[in-house]
């Protein structure tokens, strides 16, 4: 078997068929997640843009919507040169499928974003001094509290205090094995002052601290047993029905908590860190970025795409529509966005998780030892120092 | 009578997880989440994975996978099995352990290569690439059944034809397949529900929501955050009663197929 | 056309197809895993045994494996004890029998899917039937490593104990009634005449029954992967759920080899000592 062959493995070769039309010179593919709710508003900035493009066709396609689902697929399709044009990523993507060479670089210029977008998002498309992607919008990990029940704690001691002595009780966070997870122990590791940069150093006295503080959460019942295998979904909807005084999650819930029977005794603010200073919310969302196959006729109409649904009329769109909030700060501090105004203070201080290449492979690790600490089956420093030794020869082999 | 009793416990330990299921989809959607009995019986859930979620494209497509396996299984089957059993081809005793060793396959193992290979023909992310190792896999029990129903025709019959001047083809069509009739009815009925149900190479092969198969839809069942229980109940109550269905009319079929499959091994 | 042809060109199609679908990969995967080939760095050469010999210092894999035998060994066990108990009750005439059929014919026909979504529902923490019946509150069954891998058994359990049954149930139909009416005139009582004679001449029946269910089971995927992906803290992988991770989440094609034709020859040796067993229990 020669080496091209091999890599041809993944080639998603996906033959025209009868129900689907398959793109060419004079049309764009562009592949998304479903949105949920109404998309008429989504579909008329879709017709915008044909309407100021007239010599091409866009045509859309539905991607999977699990993460690790829509990532396999574009793993098999971008490798294997299927005809996808634009495509959405996972802000923990864009490093790796630039290293790839799936995805092209875009004519954009580092310092334009830096000083339009909200810093972590610039960041997190930003490689080797160069713009791989658009953020399209964006997420930040967020606290909510029962208002009724306790004021938003500042310091972790704050938070476990509240969680023992409120009632209802208990602190939720997202402790299933999933990306999910490493979220939330980046925030807590942020929390303690330690640091995530490119190079993958995790075995450090901060860490400690912070998988000891998750750990201890769960061993003493501030948080519930259900969270070792709970999402977000499932905190959701535990602290929904009123079972919980604390929460850790993304902005996505506070639409839906303002519908239910404990809307007003709500608040949503920034995380707590170990000092009191607002905490670190882990950078979440997706960006548009254009495959690297796209041939050079096409290039400026799939940038010109990426840029359509990246303006700020366009994000004030999804923020309205789909309550999304957007990565331009300029948004941040529009009236006529009161959702969004909420995030204004939190958002600046959100970090992205590793940018680098290996982002992903090492997150499988980190979710695996990750969720043996937080069920209780490895001590931190054991689970650590196991961490470094694979990410070590991940990335040294 | 302490009989009865565990036969009544054994019927239910089988059938009442299923049946939860089945009232799962039923509930209306406020009250998902509690357990006494529903207070009436909804169709929202079905409704909406039928509206919202591709499982009636899901259930087609593995509708089409499954027949073509089924129809391509048997026809190379009985070939195959009418071979080993009258015509004696050299090398018998290897073919036989050789379809055996691949019914040991860990899919886990093919899946790579037949990546590239369904790649290089141009049949990934379509229905038709998965006939392709489907019947593969099906073969070795296709293999197994008809090989012993052949056996059990007499073998004068197969002398009386080909001195009659029949070809072995026509023998086979004409003589053997309509005698071994219902052991080819139960081969097809266990080789469609066994495409029907498989995950691994549709998980893998097919991307696009619109050319799942009905296990992978279910698989991949999911609003934005969320588990939908109720859609999900219906939808695998949707793709699974016609296997339930074909279960119960083709019990007697299905258990001695199964066993004769098994203990000849 | 004469018989010696047509013998071997009936039988060619299929051989082609077994060839190509399932030896070849096979012996691809052997020749990839003497590769490094990790896909985003296009990293691709060759590299021996170096594959093979980090397996063997691969906590991951031993782990895996520990996992995949200790599953096989308990839901082989469950299966064929229930089995019997199902087999012997549908052997017996009488009008709950046709039920009995009908029902336990249903997990069988359920797909792996839908069996591991309708007990994810029922262990699921917040609103499953199973924890509202647990004693105790602030039950996790699927989150808690050393129970999830015992959830997943169940679940499987459940499925296969059907096939298992009807296997049995075939091998107990053949045992000739002159046995048993030997058994009745010497005044021997049921226990016994289980014990002493339908056990053994079963053994045959049993062990191939055993064999066939420990290669479905060494080769487990589709419950664990929509149960639990192999969570909570890798306590549920298997085998087959490592290597697909490692193949398609992270697209090292090379380990992933590694790890398939590993779980490859775990299925062959079961396949041996499962052969072997019969023919000593058959003489």
């Amino acid at each position: 078997m020669e080496r091209r062959e091999v890599l041809r493995w993944l080639g998603a070769a996906t033959l025209a068929s009868c129900s689907r039309t398959r793109g060419d010179e004079r049309s764009l593919v562009f592949l998304h997640q479903p949105l949920w709710g109404d998309v008429a508003p989504f579909a008329a900035l879709l017709d915008e843009f044909r309407r100021t493009h007239p010599d091409i066709t866009l045509i859309t396609r539905t991607a999977p919507s699990a993460s690790d689902a829509l990532h396999q697929y574009l793993l098999t399709t971008l490798e294997g040169g299927g005809d996808l044009d634009v495509v959405v990523v996972d802000t923990i993507w864009v490093a790796e499928f630039a290293r790839a060479g799936w995805i092209a670089e875009l004519p954009v210029s580092p310092d334009e974003i830096r000083r339009e977008l909200v810093t972590a998002a610039a960041e997190s498309v930003i490689v080797d001094g160069r713009v791989w992607a658009l953020p399209w919008w964006i997420d930040v990990g967020v606290l909510y509290t029962r208002t009724d029940v306790a004021d938003p704690p500042r310091t972790f001691d704050e938070l476990m205090i509240a969680a023992r002595r409120g009632s209802p009780g208990g602190y939720l966070f997202q402790g299933r094995q999933y990306e999910g997870l490493v979220c939330n122990v980046y925030e807590t590791i942020w929390g303690f002052g330690g640091a995530s940069d490119a190079h993958l150093v995790l075995n450090t006295r901060e860490a400690r601290a912070a998988l000891s503080f998750l750990a201890a959460l769960v061993r003493e019942g501030v948080s519930p047993r259900a969270v070792t295998s709970a999402g977000e979904e499932e905190c959701r909807r535990t602290f929904q029905s009123g079972r919980a005084a604390l929460m850790r999650n993304w902005p996505y819930a506070w639409a839906e908590l303002q519908h239910s029977a404990i809307a007003g005794k709500v608040a949503m603010t920034a995380l707590p860190s170990y000092g009191g200073s607002p905490g670190n919310g882990c950078l979440g969302g997706w960006h548009l970025a254009m495959s690297a196959r796209v041939p050079k006729a096409k290039q400026p109409f799939a940038t010109a795409l990426i840029r359509h649904l990246t303006s700020e009329a366009s994000q004030a769109v999804l923020a309205r529509a789909f309550g999304r909030a957007p990565a331009r700060r300029a948004l941040y501090r529009r009236d006529d966005l009161p959702a969004t105004r909420l995030l204004e203070g939190i958002v600046e201080h959100a970090r992205p998780r590793p940018v680098s290449p290996w982002y992903p492979r090492v997150s499988d690790v980190l979710q695996g030892e990750f969720s043996a600490v937080v069920s209780g089956i490895r001590t931190p420093s054991d689970a650590l120092s196991r961490v470094q030794k694979q990410i070590d020869r991940l990335v040294g082999a | 009578m302490s009989r009865r009793l565990f036969a009544a416990l054994a019927a239910f330990f089988c059938a009442a997880p299923f049946l939860w299921l089945v009232l799962t989809a039923l509930r209306p959607e406020a009250e998902l989440t509690r357990l006494g009995p529903p207070s009436h019986l909804s169709s929202t859930a079905f409704v909406r994975v039928i509206r919202e979620q591709p499982l009636p494209r899901a259930m087609l497509n593995g509708f089409l996978v499954s027949a073509c396996t089924t129809v391509l299984a048997i026809a190379l089957g009985s070939l195959a099995a009418f071979s080993l059993a009258r015509l004696r081809p050299p090398g018998r005793s290897v073919i036989l352990a050789g379809a055996l060793a691949v019914s040991m396959f860990p899919p886990i193992a093919t899946v790579g290569p037949l990546y590239e290979l369904l790649s290089r023909l141009g049949l990934l992310d379509h229905w038709a690439g998965l006939v392709l190792p489907y019947t593969t896999f099906a073969l070795p029990l296709a293999i197994f059944l008809l090989t012993r129903a052949f056996e059990d025709i007499p073998e004068e019959l197969f002398r009386a034809a080909r001195v009659d001047g029949c070809s072995p083809l026509s023998a086979l069509v004409r003589v053997h397949l309509p005698l071994a009739a219902p052991s080819i009815a139960t081969a097809a009925l266990l080789v469609f529900i066994a495409a029907w149900n498989e995950l691994l190479y549709a998980l893998t092969f097919l991307s696009t929501p619109e050319r799942r198969t009905a296990p992978v839809a279910i698989a991949m069942l999911s609003s934005e955050h969320a588990e939908p229980w109720g859609e999900i109940a219906a939808a695998s109550t949707l793709a699974t009663l016609p296997l339930v269905v074909l279960a119960l009319i083709f019990q007697r079929r299905i258990v001695s197929g199964l066993t004769a499959g098994a203990v000849k091994g | 056309m004469t018989e010696r042809r047509a013998a071997i060109s009936f039988v060619s199609p299929a051989l082609l197809a077994l060839g190509l679908v399932a030896a070849y990969p096979i012996l691809a995967a052997i020749w990839l895993s003497l590769h490094r080939d990790i896909l985003v760095f296009r990293d691709h050469r060759f590299i021996g045994g170096a594959n093979w010999s980090f397996l063997l210092r691969d906590a991951r894999f031993w782990a895996a494996l520990g996992h995949t035998t200790y599953f096989v060994l308990v839901a082989v066990a469950f299966e064929l004890v229930l089995g019997l108990i199902f087999a012997l009750l549908l052997e017996t005439k009488g009008r709950g029998r046709g039920v009995l059929r009908a029902a336990v014919l249903v997990p069988w026909a359920v797909p792996t899917v839908v069996s591991a979504k309708l007990w994810a529902w029922l262990y699921d923490p917040d609103h499953g039937l199973i924890t509202h019946l647990l004693p105790g509150h602030d039950v996790n069954l699927l989150g808690t490593p050393l129970i999830a891998l015992h959830a997943a058994i169940v679940v499987d359990v459940w499925k296969t104990t059907p096939f298992v049954a009807l296997i049995l149930l075939a091998g107990l139909q053949s045992i000739p009634d002159d046995v048993y009416r030997a058994a009745r005139i010497d005044g021997a009582p049921p226990w016994t005449t289980f014990r002493r004679i339908t056990l053994p001449l079963l053994l045959p029946t049993i062990a191939v029954a055993a064999t066939f269910r420990a290669l479905d089971a060494v080769r487990v995927f589709d419950a664990i992967f929509v149960l639990t992906d192999g969570g909570p803290a890798n306590t549920t992988e298997t085998l087959s759920i490592y290597a697909y991770k490692t193949m398609l989440r992270l697209g090292d094609f090379g380990y992933g080899a590694t790890l398939s034709v590993a779980t490859f020859m775990v299925a062959l040796a079961i396949a041996g000592v499962g052969i072997a067993a019969q023919r000593r229990a058959a003489r």
